[in-house]
Parts: structure tokens; C-alpha cells; sequence
């Protein structure tokens, strides 16, 4: 089990998360919502050690994370940021190689389960949007990553990519991996999320360990106002 | 994990193969231009002893002339003082300040010395663009949170990172000074004389260049680290390194200015000590060049100091901001 314990952060006077704290279950899937500026995008960043809270505890199973030890965590934010000369083998064997790994066949395995074995020759600046993040979901598989973190992973997407990088992520929670995805397209996340947070101004304001069937977009829309209606 | 990283840069350069060949062929083409530089000046014929005079006679010659010499011709009186000093007389010398042009008899000096002068020239945009491409590019592409992401430790990533550019330069250096030691094999012992402050010092040709490389690659590290900082710091890749190279140009061009000819070719005389630290940059390859004086040590010192300080300046930078 994941835990996030009273996690603040500030950009120099600006509260960006105010006391955040929520669990996520191993292996499930849970929504982190919120509109722009809301600060999803710095939690997930903390969650990931990007970057360090002003005060707030992350923990697994009860410990501390450690983080480049344990729990292995994977964050894609925006566009993967690959090496674009190479192709999308050769960029996962060398962040294989850098982490210490040796076996190639974990790398076409991986590429095996996102659906991009046909393309590992081709040159990542050759691969269309939807097959980058495709080759990050290979990237955390390989990196056997216990908490995979997506934010905004539908953005620029056809529905047909959109589809497949669902299926990928059902996928993996089945395996056991614990996704938490953060989106403002919320109608996308409906079918396939266990659990859902709303975070508003730094502060969540909606956490349902049970999430499953709800119409999230609608719950969203009555809970979160429109900029210029809060007063 | 260190030596993980190191490889994998590595790799990473032997990826960009076409780069490296274009590195390579360019510093190639640069160097055998610049080698030939002494072909477009006329040879001078170094002046030898008149024959049936011995060095004793030569040496109370000058004896006898440093007594007569006027107090107000200084610079006579400690040319004079220097050869009885050191026991040796003017016509085994050769002048630093006609040493990239032919000795007769000796015309590897200014073929050897013209290539380790052009070499020190490259140092700086070779400095500048390993600092692109092992720091700038990555964190502005955002390839090194990739890297990060694949488990490795940020400190092990920067060390590794900083030990390929330094061993890149070191690497340089070394080729560098080899083949200009190659090319004067049979000359590094001769003694080069020039004006040092209201004196004069004395160097072999081997020494000589020993120091330029030391200076080099004192003066490629330097370049390394700050145009990596720089790059870093500021909004777009290329901002800090062109800022950078352009004030190491003008500081080049200003330091020559200031000192008649090149700069390192001439006097130190004519370059106060508060003159080497204003002008900084270009002024490392003339410390370099008289490495065997004073301000040398302190300047080389200076920089190196310098460069630990914006090493230091990177690392805190990148964990803070989160590079």
C-alpha cells in the first residue's frame, strides 16, 4: 500500500499542495482529477523525487520510500524523453545497461506487452505519440515498477491509441502494479479506474477507495466550480 | 554505479557516431592548418658564436659591460646579469617571441609549437561543447530525467557525467602534447629565453610545452564546467555557451591588444599581475606558456579553484532546481 501523509509544498510564497494525504491500494488504478494549476503535476513530480516537499511523508507498506531502491516508481509527465536517434530497443537496453540490468530478452518482452515488438528497429523520432508512451509503459515494465505514475498520459492521442494505452494499463494493475494517473479528461477514466481523488487548489477535496462504476466527470463538475463561480 | 554511468555516456557518444567523426575530422583539419602556420613566415638564422671565440672571453665581455653600462638601461643590465647568473651567453638562446616562425636547423620547434598553440585554441570550443552535450542538451531535453528515472543516483549520474569530460580533455591534452613532443624530439632541449618582469627567465623547449598542456587542460575544464552551468541555468541550450566563448573572444582579443603581438608570444613584462586575473580567460594559456613563473602557479590555482567552485555550483543546481 501506497501512503501519502500531510505532503505540503510551496513555490516561494505559493501553496501549491496544502496538507495532501490519501492511500492507494497495491495493483489498483486510482484518478488523480483536477483542473489546470491544481497541482497535480507537483504531486506526482513529489512522488516520484523529482521533487522534494516542503513537509509531508511518502511511504510502502508502511516504510519510507527510499528513493532509486524501493518501491520502484515510474513517472511519465508531458512526452517521454527519450534519445530520438536511437530506436526504441536500443534507447530501453541502454536505461537497462545504466540500471544495472543485463538480459535482453527482458527488453523484448516488454516490448512484447505494450504492442511495439514489430516496431523495436524503428528510430524513436519515427514513432507517433501514442507509441512513445507506449514505449514508456515498456520502460516501467522493464523497470519492473512497483508505482507508475501518468500524468495526463491521453493528451494528444487518437481514440484508437487512446484504447490501447487503456488496455496496457488494466495490464499492468492486473500484474500488480499500482497506477495512479492524473487527467482532466475524466470521461476517459470512467471504465477502468478502482479508485479517485479530486484535488482543487492544492487540496483534496474528493477520495473514494471505491470508485468503480461512479460517474466521475459529472461528480467532478458539481464539485469543482468554474473559475469566476466560486464566490 | 559511477563506472555504469561513464558507460553509458559512452555509449551514448559512440551512438552519435557521425559527431564524433565530424568532432574528430574538424579538429584534424584545424590542427594540420594551424601547423603549417609557420610556413608563411620568413626563416631566421639563429645567431651562432663567432668562430675562435671562446665562452669565457664572451662572459668578460659582458662583465665588462654591465660596468659600464648606464644605471638607466635597465633592461641591458639584467640581460646581462641573467647570462652571468646562469653562466651561459646569448647565443644559446633562441627568442620565445620567433617561435612559431624557422630556426634554421631547427624548423620542427615552429611546426611543433604552432600545433600545440592551435590545440590550446580548440581547447575552448571543444570545452564548450562537451559541456553541451553531457549536460546542457540532456537537461533541456529532458533525456537526463530519463536517466534518473532508470534508478541511478543523481550524484553518481553528475560525477560520472563530469569524469567523461575531464577524461575527454585529458585525453586531448595528452594526444596534443605527445605529437608536438614527437614533432620537436630532437629540439626539446633547447633553451628559449625571454623577458620576465624587469629580468629574464629561461626555458627548454620541453618544459615549454609541458606547461601549455597543463594549461590546457586547465583552461578546457574550466570551460567544460562553466558553459555546463551556464547552459544550465539559463533558458535556451546554446545562450550560456555562446556567452561564454564570446567573452573568452573579446577577453582573447583584448589581452592581445593590451600586450604587443600575441600576447603569449611576447613579454610578460608588459602584463602586470592584475592584468592576469582581469583578464581571464585567454590569459590561461599565458600562464601556461611561462607555467615556470610566479603568477602561474597562482593563476592556475585561481582557476582551478574557480572550476571546483562551479562544479560544486552544478551539482547544488541540479539537486536543487531539480535538473
Amino acid at each position: 500500500m501506497f501512503e501519502i501523509k500531510g505532503i505540503t509544498k510551496k513555490y516561494w510564497r505559493k501553496t501549491v499542495l496544502d496538507n495532501v494525504s490519501f492511500e492507494v491500494d497495491k495493483g489498483k488504478i486510482c484518478a488523480l482529477c483536477g483542473v489546470n494549476g491544481a497541482g497535480k503535476t507537483t504531486l506526482l513530480k513529489i512522488m516520484s523525487g523529482l521533487v522534494a516537499p516542503k513537509s509531508g511523508m511518502l511511504l510502502f507498506n508502511g516504510e519510507p520510500f527510499v528513493f532509486g531502491e524501493r518501491p520502484v516508481v515510474s513517472c511519465l509527465i508531458e512526452e517521454p524523453k527519450f534519445y530520438p536517434h536511437l530506436t526504441g530497443f536500443d534507447n530501453l537496453w541502454l536505461l537497462y545497461q545504466l540500471s544495472g540490468g543485463k538480459d535482453k530478452e527482458v527488453i523484448h518482452s516488454a516490448m512484447e506487452k505494450v504492442g511495439l515488438k514489430a516496431k523495436e528497429n524503428i528510430k524513436y523520432s519515427k514513432y507517433s505519440l501514442g507509441m512513445k508512451k507506449r514505449l514508456y509503459l515498456a520502460f516501467s515494465i522493464m523497470r519492473d515498477s512497483d508505482l507508475i505514475l501518468l500524468d495526463e498520459p491521453f493528451n494528444g492521442l487518437d481514440p484508437l491509441a487512446v484504447k490501447k494505452i487503456k488496455e496496457i494499463v488494466v495490464d499492468l494493475s492486473k500484474q500488480g502494479k499500482t497506477i495512479l494517473l492524473s487527467s482532466h479528461m475524466i470521461v476517459e477514466l470512467e471504465d477502468i479506474v478502482d479508485a479517485a481523488i479530486f484535488i482543487d487548489h492544492g487540496k483534496i477535496i474528493y477520495n473514494n477507495k471505491n470508485a468503480s462504476g461512479t460517474e466521475l466527470h459529472k461528480l467532478f463538475l458539481e464539485m469543482v466550480p468554474a473559475e469566476g463561480e466560486a464566490e | 554505479m559511477i563506472i555504469r554511468v561513464v558507460r553509458h555516456e559512452l555509449k551514448l557518444v559512440w551512438s552519435r557516431f557521425w559527431v564524433l567523426l565530424l568532432v574528430v575530422a574538424f579538429l584534424v583539419g584545424a590542427l594540420t592548418l594551424l601547423s603549417h602556420i609557420p610556413d608563411f613566415y620568413e626563416t631566421i638564422v639563429a645567431e651562432a658564436r663567432p668562430d675562435g671565440v671562446a665562452k669565457a672571453e664572451l662572459l668578460s665581455q659582458y662583465r665588462a659591460a654591465l660596468e659600464a653600462l648606464d644605471p638607466s638601461e635597465k633592461s641591458k643590465i639584467a640581460l646581462l646579469n641573467f647570462f652571468l647568473k646562469t653562466n651561459t651567453d646569448q647565443f644559446e638562446y633562441f627568442e620565445l617571441a620567433n617561435i612559431t616562425t624557422h630556426y634554421l636547423g631547427a624548423e620542427s620547434l615552429a611546426t611543433s609549437y604552432s600545433f600545440i598553440e592551435g590545440a590550446a585554441l580548440l581547447t575552448v570550443p571543444l570545452g564548450i561543447v562537451l559541456g553541451l552535450l553531457l549536460f546542457v542538451i540532456p537537461s533541456k531535453n529532458g533525456s537526463i530525467q530519463m536517466e534518473l528515472s532508470s534508478g541511478i543516483k543523481r550524484s553518481s549520474l553528475l560525477l560520472g557525467k563530469i569524469i567523461v569530460g575531464f577524461s575527454a580533455l585529458l585525453l586531448y591534452c595528452l594526444i596534443s602534447v605527445s605529437v608536438s613532443l614527437i614533432a620537436a624530439k630532437d629540439n626539446l632541449n633547447q633553451l628559449f629565453l625571454f623577458a620576465y618582469r624587469d629580468g629574464y627567465a629561461s626555458a627548454t623547449f620541453g618544459s615549454l610545452l609541458c606547461m601549455k598542456s597543463l594549461g590546457m587542460l586547465t583552461g578546457g575544464v574550466f570551460f567544460f564546467v562553466a558553459s555546463s552551468l551556464l547552459g544550465i541555468v539559463l533558458p535556451r541550450s546554446y545562450l550560456g555557451p555562446s556567452i561564454i566563448f564570446a567573452v573568452f573572444f573579446l577577453c582573447f582579443l583584448f589581452s592581445n591588444v593590451k600586450a604587443p603581438k600575441w600576447g603569449y608570444y611576447g613579454e610578460p613584462s608588459g602584463l602586470s599581475f592584475k592584468t592576469l586575473f582581469l583578464i581571464p580567460f585567454s590569459n590561461i594559456f599565458l600562464a601556461s606558456n611561462f607555467g615556470f613563473l610566479d603568477e602561474s602557479a597562482i593563476v592556475s590555482a585561481v582557476y582551478l579553484l574557480l572550476t571546483a567552485g562551479l562544479v560544486s555550483g552544478l551539482f547544488v543546481y541540479i539537486k536543487k532546481a531539480n535538473v
